[in-house]
């Protein structure tokens, strides 16, 4: 993939340049249509996902069938993040909500960098994290809002390690 | 003294794998912290550029609710736990405050040293970033088993 898709791609703009062509050789561009399920929850992944143009939205369906809005993502996104490194099952849809593009790194290439030691596999991993961090806040404020949390509660949720 | 440090570092099972001479070094890259008990690291609502490592002793984890409210404590931080690393990563304001409850060690790295560590490729910070994605990741998963939760 042209690595010009990733200057607008705040998570990567601390990566050095050679590092951002070193990364968007691994990328693959994929282009998909309004109402298209990019990913679905509960099956196996395949690889991670960067978003660089569109409208994304994150749907987590429960056992008993209620959806639950985990994000509307926009470009600069990163989704398909969590099954990826530790191997589970996907724990979300993710459904083009518009027209998408979007960067597709598959899963081996993704260890790889997850697991090096490199300038720029460390950058990469330092990405992966922040976009993770944005996952919790997105997803302890929607539960926080579906409890009727309290704000300590909230803050517990957070900062205290699931025991 | 240094060769207690980088022994203190290492008995740290993030940092098992470092040799003396790279705990040296992120030693050196950052603060060591011996403190007494009550003692304030950082307050809520600080903006953060700085995360910790607990080696020995314990930490509080303290909230105040509205501005005019007292403090109270939420949860306790334990030997071996790592924290504040969303404020190096994201220099949001703190949602906590963390006070010593024990006589305690801390390793503090502030953002110009963990990033530094990343331009060197030093190896402690490989193990931090391991350490920090596995917990964001077992995070997340709770997140998603307590959301299952609330629908049963």
């Amino acid at each position: 993939m042209d690595a010009q898709h990733l200057e607008q791609i705040d998570l990567f703009s601390k990566l050095s340049t050679r590092a951002k062509n070193a990364l968007a050789g691994l990328l693959v561009l994929k282009n998909y249509e309004p109402g298209q399920t990019i990913v679905r929850q509960g099956t196996a992944s395949d690889g991670i996902f960067v978003l660089l143009s569109g409208e994304v939205q994150i749907v987590r369906v429960t056992e008993s069938g209620s959806q639950v809005v985990l994000n509307q993502m926009t470009s600069g996104g990163i989704f398909g993040t969590l099954s990826t490194i530790d191997g589970g099952t996907r724990g979300a849809d993710c459904v083009a909500k518009t027209s998408v593009q979007a960067a597709f790194l598959k899963r081996p290439d993704f260890i790889e960098l997850i697991q090096g030691s490199s300038t720029m596999a460390l950058g990469f991993q330092v990405a992966i994290i922040r976009s993770m961090f944005s996952d919790i806040r997105k997803t302890n404020d929607e539960l926080a809002t579906l409890s009727s949390l309290t704000p300590i509660e909230e803050i517990q949720l957070i900062e205290i390690d699931p025991s | 003294m240094s060769d207690n440090i980088s022994q203190t570092i290492r008995e740290n099972p993030i940092f098992a794998s470092l040799t003396t001479t790279e705990a040296e070094e992120l030693a050196s890259l950052c603060e060591v912290l011996i403190l007494p008990p009550d003692y304030r690291l950082f307050s809520q609502g600080q903006i953060a550029d700085d995360m910790y490592v607990l080696f020995k002793g314990e930490c509080k984890l303290l909230v105040r609710p509205t501005a005019i409210a007292d403090e109270i404590e939420v949860g306790r931080l334990d030997k071996g736990e790592v924290f504040g690393e969303m404020g190096v990563l994201e220099k949001e304001p703190r949602s906590a405050s963390v006070v010593t409850a024990v006589d305690s060690i801390l390793l503090k790295i502030p953002g110009a040293g963990f990033f530094h560590m990343i331009e060197i490729a030093h190896p402690a910070i490989k193990l931090l970033l391991a350490h920090t994605m596995n917990k964001a990741c077992m995070r997340l998963r709770d997140l998603d088993t307590r959301l299952e939760n609330l629908f049963v």
